[in-house]
């Protein structure tokens, strides 16, 4: 089973907020997930990007694949497996 | 510089790309419903649902060129209407007025001098004529 590590945004419209959310690749849009492991909020100032660092790496060292978006904001806090 | 390509670009530095894709949901919240149903599904789960061009691709049964080429020609379109009617570039600019009159009003409860009283005052007031421009 391919597991993803995803931005899912969430908000109220025009409040944008984000969560970084762990799951199954094929469970894209039902709202399913495994975990959540921190939020990102750019409507805040400055942006806040919180993650369980431990939880991220232990996904990513289990094979878990970060899209393009995730891998930056995870290169950008110096979250590496 | 053409920032809606950036987003699609892996060459684009992060910062960028973060305010490019934290924009297009901003515009997609104001103008979505312009878009054309299949186009928006297709939006949506690329910058919203953070899904790949490959996973769209897969799911919709479009090449991952035609995915690509749709999330680009929407992204174009947002930029358009933003540049034409400026909602979302008001909206922000209005909602940074209206939080500094909340936070200006928040601090004269605690004020201690006339004079304290006086300069919050002139800000809340200024912040107001602000908001009344913007509408």
């Amino acid at each position: 089973m391919a597991v993803k590590i995803r931005l899912r945004r969430m908000g109220q419209k025009k409040a944008p907020f984000y969560r970084v959310i762990v799951a199954d690749e094929r469970a894209p849009r039902d709202g399913r997930f495994i975990e959540e492991i921190g939020i990102y909020d750019p409507t805040k100032e400055p942006t806040v990007f919180k993650v369980d660092e431990e939880a991220a790496k232990k996904w990513l060292s289990n094979g878990a694949k970060p899209t393009e978006t995730v891998a930056r904001l995870f290169k950008q806090a110096g979250i590496e497996k | 510089m053409n920032t809606q390509t950036q987003y699609c670009s892996k060459k684009s530095d992060t910062k960028l790309w973060l305010r490019e894709a934290v924009n297009l949901s901003m515009y997609f919240d104001f103008y979505g419903e312009l878009l054309n149903p299949r186009h928006r599904q297709i939006f949506e789960d690329y910058v919203l649902n953070d899904l790949s061009l490959g996973e769209i691709s897969e799911e919709t049964g479009l090449s991952r060129q035609g995915v690509y080429d749709i999330v680009k020609r929407s992204s174009r379109k947002l930029h358009e209407y933003e540049e034409k009617l400026r909602l979302v570039e008001r909206f922000e600019a209005t909602r940074a007025q209206v939080t500094a009159i909340r936070d200006g009003a928040l601090k004269l409860t605690h004020a201690k001098s006339a004079e304290e009283i006086k300069k919050l005052a002139d800000q809340i007031r200024e912040a107001s004529e602000q908001v009344m421009k913007e509408l």
